[in-house]
């Protein structure tokens, strides 16, 4: 008897179990089922302006960044094929700005077939090499973005920048303008990676006379922050 | 001649006699000295002192309990094990301290850690256990040897004479405290070392006696002393939170803010001081940032990782700034969250094990983890299950117990040649065996059990917190009906809540919220509110 009755018991028990859970999930059904509330709902909207704002992965206020570049260069003088490799040195005043010293040195001035082939009909045209030049730049970030790579955030910056300097070219040095535009990659508190373009504008001395030449390159450097 | 025999043995005879009266405790080695043998030349282990002290401790041993000494003193300690029924069982020293403690030395020798340790712990009155024999265990158990943690044993006071006052401090300090046991923990911590495990552990239950007991006070100066420290036992972010919630409890909402916002982003309290850090905006009267947080929080990707009431929080701010599109939708997060999280919960209370068995396979392979290491299976579990002290002991103990369970077995199936005197299988080793089973089977339930307890809280919350998201629906559909009798209708104060919350450093980015949220992204919302509860004359 007492067997039945802990049978019946436990049993009750059970039940009431499930038939808990199934009111539960009767009451789950019940919710958010009425949709002349929410048409009402959507007429009645506040403005919400959601933004993300997160802080910078690498910090850079007060920082030096040194980078090696390479840059190829074309336009200018089309009888030239210069390349030349340099180095950067950037102080970040903050993320906005900063002030860039840059060298590169010409390891490469070759004439090119346009030229060969003007020796060939007995016409010589004359180059002014570049050699070397040094410049001083402005920069400026207006813009920044971020990169989803392989489920790592990087930031990135454009920038552009105007700066001067001189050339030094076969027969003498030269002041030369410059500006450039590209994008700045932080990978990590140190690494970066600059990719870009930059215009320099200086006068060659030429056998007919001076010249001003407009050289543009491509430029692409690995940096390191201090 | 034959006279100078006889007389030279008498002699030897008389002189035996003479030994044997003149002391019980004649051991056998001496026998075998004065028979003129040798004992077999082995490595002589370090117990020789242990087992001379026991031969005299015994008395006359027989040929078995010779054997077995003799295995002490090489430092054949399974063979030993395997002995001991031939030696001793059924005999008066089998029952007293000395030999109780000699048996457990031989489990804990073989490698049955644990069940020698409840076995020595089972012992009344350790002040009679030999002096010797309790020095031996001292040096054989370490107290950084796991098996104290995971031991199922009180402490008779006398231990403390035997293992010192820090074991004392180790063996009552695993307890989890109630509110009330203040005297306890004091005394305890009376006794701890500096810088102990035990001492970091009883000063954070002090902590916590004191915060649940209204004196936020004592509590905070035990915890930042706690939070001082060089090396920290308790879990940096565990330290964080309860600080904050201290700071909450009292008011001072900005502390806390500060406090909420230290713990990091991967641990498994980061949830809940989420959740914490939207309540604490909410009593500071800025619904404004208790949607930025709860934004990062309801999200498909994080319901297995969030309580029901963050979504009721979220409904909660979207009513307090009349935002009844989001809060309608609030309704349905809570649907699609939490309905199923109940049914894989209720199927777990109705013995589902599938789920524990993964836990507890992840627990042994892992030790301690987080919540979303648990991945997909994490959802079927309740959201405690990481963070349950009480679980995680009851898995390491069964972790341990089945590893013995197994050493069990083997030394069982080895007992067909590792004893000596008895042929075949050894049935008391074969009840080693089922009872190391049944306590892993016991310690294993009991976890089960936890976990069946935790998911019954869990879907009695889920109920309680359905309830009041009715209530919100309520209140939308009559805000919505008489909003335009309730809204303020002056286009000109326009209420405007900005947002604070988000990236705090100097130079920030700022990125437009779209509906796919980044990794990086979550929690670095920032909402402004722009006439919540007004509308304009037309």
């Amino acid at each position: 008897m007492k067997k039945i009755l802990l049978t019946i018991v436990l049993s009750s028990l059970v039940l009431c179990q499930f038939s808990m859970a199934s009111e539960l999930m009767k009451d789950f059904d019940s919710l958010g089922g009425n949709s002349d509330l929410y048409k009402k709902a959507k007429a009645l909207n506040p403005e919400l302006r959601t933004q993300v704002v997160q802080n910078r992965i690498v910090d850079r206020r007060l920082r030096l960044e040194l980078s090696p570049t390479y840059m190829n260069y074309w336009g200018g003088n089309p009888y030239l094929s210069s390349q030349s490799v340099g180095m950067e040195l950037a102080f970040h005043i903050n993320p906005r700005w900063s002030l860039d010293l840059s060298y590169t040195f010409g390891f490469q001035n070759d004439v090119t077939s346009e030229w060969t082939s003007l020796v060939n009909l007995g016409v010589v045209p004359d180059v002014d090499f570049p050699k070397s030049s040094l410049m001083g730049f402005v920069t400026y970030y207006p813009f920044y973005g971020k990169l989803n790579a392989f489920d790592t955030v990087i930031h990135f910056d454009l920038y552009t920048s105007l700066g001067a300097g001189t050339t030094e070219l076969s027969f003498g040095n030269q002041a030369t303008l410059g500006a450039n535009i590209g994008l700045g990659i932080w990978w990590s508190q140190h690494l970066t990676t600059r990719i870009g373009y930059r215009y320099q504008t200086y006068e060659a001395q030429l056998k007919n006379g001076p010249e001003d030449l407009d050289m543009s390159s491509a430029f692409v450097s690995v940096g390191y922050m201090l | 001649m034959m006279n100078a025999i006889t007389k030279l043995l008498i002699n030897r005879l008389i002189s035996i006699s003479f030994l044997l009266s003149f002391s019980h405790t004649v051991l056998a080695s001496d026998i075998l000295d004065l028979l003129g043998g040798k004992e077999a030349q082995v490595e002589i282990g370090k117990d020789k002192s242990l087992t001379q002290e026991l031969r005299r401790e015994i008395g006359s041993l027989n040929a078995e309990q010779v054997i077995l000494f003799n295995f002490l003193d090489q430092g054949q300690y399974e063979k030993a094990f395997y002995q001991w029924g031939s030696a001793f069982d059924g005999t008066r020293f089998a029952y007293e301290p000395t030999g109780r403690a000699l048996k457990a030395y031989l489990f804990y020798k073989v490698g049955l850690q644990i069940n020698a340790l409840e076995m020595l712990m089972s012992i009344q009155n350790p002040n009679t256990i030999k002096k010797e024999m309790r020095s031996f265990w001292k040096e054989a158990a370490p107290l950084a040897n796991p098996s104290w943690q995971l031991a199922d044993m009180g402490w008779d006071p006398m231990w403390t004479d035997v293992f010192g006052r820090q074991a004392e401090v180790q063996v009552k300090s695993r307890k989890i405290f109630d509110a009330n046991d203040y005297t306890q923990i004091e005394a305890l911590l009376r006794k701890s070392g500096e810088n102990t495990e035990e001492r970091a552990w009883l000063e954070w239950q002090l902590a916590l006696h004191f915060a649940l007991n209204g004196d936020a006070a004592k509590g905070s100066k035990v915890l930042s002393l706690l939070m001082k420290e060089k090396k920290n036992f308790i879990e940096p972010n565990l330290m964080n939170i309860t600080a904050a919630r201290m700071l909450y409890e009292n008011g001072y909402l900005d502390a806390a803010v500060q406090y909420y916002q230290t713990v990091d982003k991967s641990s498994d309290y980061w949830f809940v001081a989420q959740e914490e850090l939207a309540w604490s905006y909410i009593r500071k009267g800025e619904p404004q940032n208790t949607l930025a947080v709860t934004k990062s929080l309801v999200q498909p990707s994080f319901k297995a990782l969030i309580g029901p009431e963050t979504v009721f929080l979220r409904a909660l701010s979207q009513l307090k700034v009349c935002d009844y599109k989001g809060a309608s939708q609030s309704l349905l997060d809570y649907k699609s969250f939490f309905k199923p999280k109940a049914e894989k919960l209720e199927s777990l209370m109705a013995d589902n094990t599938e789920p524990v068995e993964f836990f507890f396979k992840s627990l042994e392979k892992n030790g301690r983890l987080p919540l979303v290491k648990l991945k997909a299976k994490a959802y079927e579990l309740p959201r405690y299950v990481t963070r349950d002290e009480v679980l995680y002991r009851l898995s390491q103990r069964a972790v341990g117990l089945k590893a013995e369970a197994v050493k069990a077995a083997e030394l069982y199936s080895k007992s067909l040649s590792g004893g000596t005197a008895k042929v075949g299988f050894q049935a008391d080793i074969n009840d080693i065996k089922v009872g190391t089973d049944n306590k892993y089977q016991t310690a294993k339930n009991a976890f089960y059990n936890r976990i069946k307890l935790l998911a019954t809280e869990e879907v009695t919350e889920i109920n309680q917190i359905l309830q009041k998201m009715h209530i919100v629906e309520a209140e939308i559909l009559q805000q919505v009906t008489v909003s335009q009798d309730i809204a303020s209708t002056d286009k000109s104060e326009f209420d405007v809540k900005k947002g604070s919350t988000g990236g705090k450093a100097r130079d920030v980015l700022k990125f437009p919220a779209t509906e796919e949220i980044w990794f990086d992204e979550i929690s670095n919302f920032k909402i402004d509110v722009k006439k919540g509860c007004q509308i304009s004359k037309k």
